[in-house]
């Protein structure tokens, strides 16, 4: 295998980007259909939740900073058990990388091109992340670090153009029904973004400063984090927590209310662009880890060997695992979550506690 | 998309990889290569003629049901 390097700042901005990915435009309407006007707290509850989480992937990392999970859970388990483990980890991240596609797809096919076949928007996608993928993880971080100031540059510019907009009384009243719908909201926040973290602990590794990229990857998830609590905020303060939860984006129709002394109007382009470069990176950073993961499983020498076969198969599994979108969110906050607690927080806490005493009776 | 379609992509895998099939990867890259070639394909082909594929997301629905119901009670009290 190369041996690939990309600095911390490169990882810091991909974990943003991955935290931002899908969930900048999602999770506010998820937010405020059970939290409200609280929906704001509750991101942030979500936040405190996530930190644990990551607290945990940052502890596996420091366990053996030059293997990735797959390769760790080979050493503590050994070939077969470990092989095990990490088919139950991979799997998941298949379903997620389909799951992106899907989200990609389906905001295409319902707000910018309706007309368009969602599988061709599937496909267009596929080509480009497989080309991505077969230059390899530099290539990824450095067109990600190009892209990352866009991104943040137009979510600004939404949040400065909203701020005439925005009404605080809708941010009231808070915990007008106790703490309940706060934590109940920010219970599947949890399952998205915070416990798809787990695939940095494929590119951990890759990092040139170890120590130093586990301390970003706390601060990439924070930033990224306040980020979309803001986010929820300017949709509270300007759609209101009823408006917010009917719609699918509310943060795409937010753009839609831009209106600036008549002149600067329907700035959703800047949301579209921003929202999708942040869920393309997702989702290459998903597909990267996945294939990683599989070709350490197979030890093959090559990681194109299955580039091609798994866009088929993403292919294939966008369609047929998400039949259609009211079924896919629907899926999100009901089932997601307590799928993912157990293959991204207990099997790795499991995973963590027997490296650690391993270590010791080693040592 | 037709079954048409699938091939002539898969001939286009096929002879982008060429370099890679003949001088760099190994007897059981090789295998690996065309085996899950052949499942993609296998796969894109059954979705194409509207065979009924396994949804995994329905499987796991099923076996995370009873852990997902009681929390799900418990949000949408609130909804």
């Amino acid at each position: 295998m190369e041996t690939v390097n990309i600095s911390v700042r490169q990882f810091t901005i991909l974990v943003i980007m991955y935290t931002w990915g899908s969930a900048v435009l999602l999770i506010p309407a998820g937010l405020a259909s059970i939290a409200k006007s609280n929906a704001w707290i509750s991101s942030l509850v979500g936040l405190l939740f996530g930190l644990v989480l990551v607290l945990l992937y940052m502890k596996i990392a420091a366990i053996y900073p030059e293997k990735t999970f797959v390769e760790l859970n080979r050493i503590v388990f050994g070939r077969w058990i470990g092989t095990i483990i990490s088919i139950l980890f991979l799997f998941p991240i298949f379903l997620l990388s389909a799951g992106i596609l899907r989200e990609i797809g389906e905001f295409f096919t319902t707000q910018v091109m309706i007309e368009t076949p969602i599988h061709a928007i599937h496909i267009l996608t596929l080509i480009v992340a497989i080309y991505c993928i077969r230059a390899g993880l530099e290539v990824i971080s450095r067109t990600c670090e190009i892209f990352f100031p866009w991104t943040v540059l137009f979510l600004i510019v939404l949040v400065i153009f909203l701020l005439p907009e925005m009404k605080i009384e809708n941010l009231q009243p808070n915990f007008a029904k106790g703490f309940g719908p706060i934590l109940g909201a920010a219970y599947p926040y949890i399952s998205i973004p915070y416990c798809q973290l787990i695939v940095f602990l494929m590119i951990f590794p890759n990092v040139n400063n170890a120590p130093k990229a586990r301390k970003f990857f706390f601060f990439g998830v924070i930033i990224a984090s306040l980020g979309i609590t803001l986010i929820t905020i300017m949709c509270l303060g300007v759609l209101g927590d009823d408006f917010t939860s009917r719609n699918m984006y509310p943060t795409y129709v937010l753009g839609k209310m831009v209106n600036i002394g008549g002149f600067i109007e329907r700035v959703e382009v800047l949301v579209a662009i921003s929202w999708i470069l942040s869920t393309f990176f997702k989702f290459l950073v998903s597909c990267y880890a996945l294939l990683l993961g599989m070709t350490q499983i197979l030890k093959l020498n090559d990681m194109k060997v299955l580039v091609f076969p798994l866009g088929f198969l993403l292919l294939v599994y966008s369609m047929v695992s998400y039949p259609n979108i009211v079924y896919y969110k629907e899926i999100i906050y009901l089932m997601w979550t307590p799928y993912a607690l157990t293959v991204f927080f207990l099997l790795p806490l499991f995973v963590l506690t027997v490296a650690i005493v391993k270590t010791k009776i080693s040592s | 998309m037709s079954i048409l379609w699938i091939l002539l992509v898969t001939a286009f895998v096929i002879l982008l990889e060429k370099p890679n099939i003949s001088k760099r990867w190994n007897k059981k890259e090789k295998i690996i290569f065309f085996v899950s070639l052949l499942l993609g394909i296998g796969l894109a082909i059954a979705w194409v003629l509207q065979v009924d594929l396994i949804n995994p997301m329905e499987v796991i629905t099923e076996w995370y049901r009873p852990i997902s119901e009681p929390f799900i009670s418990y949000m949408n009290q609130f909804k």
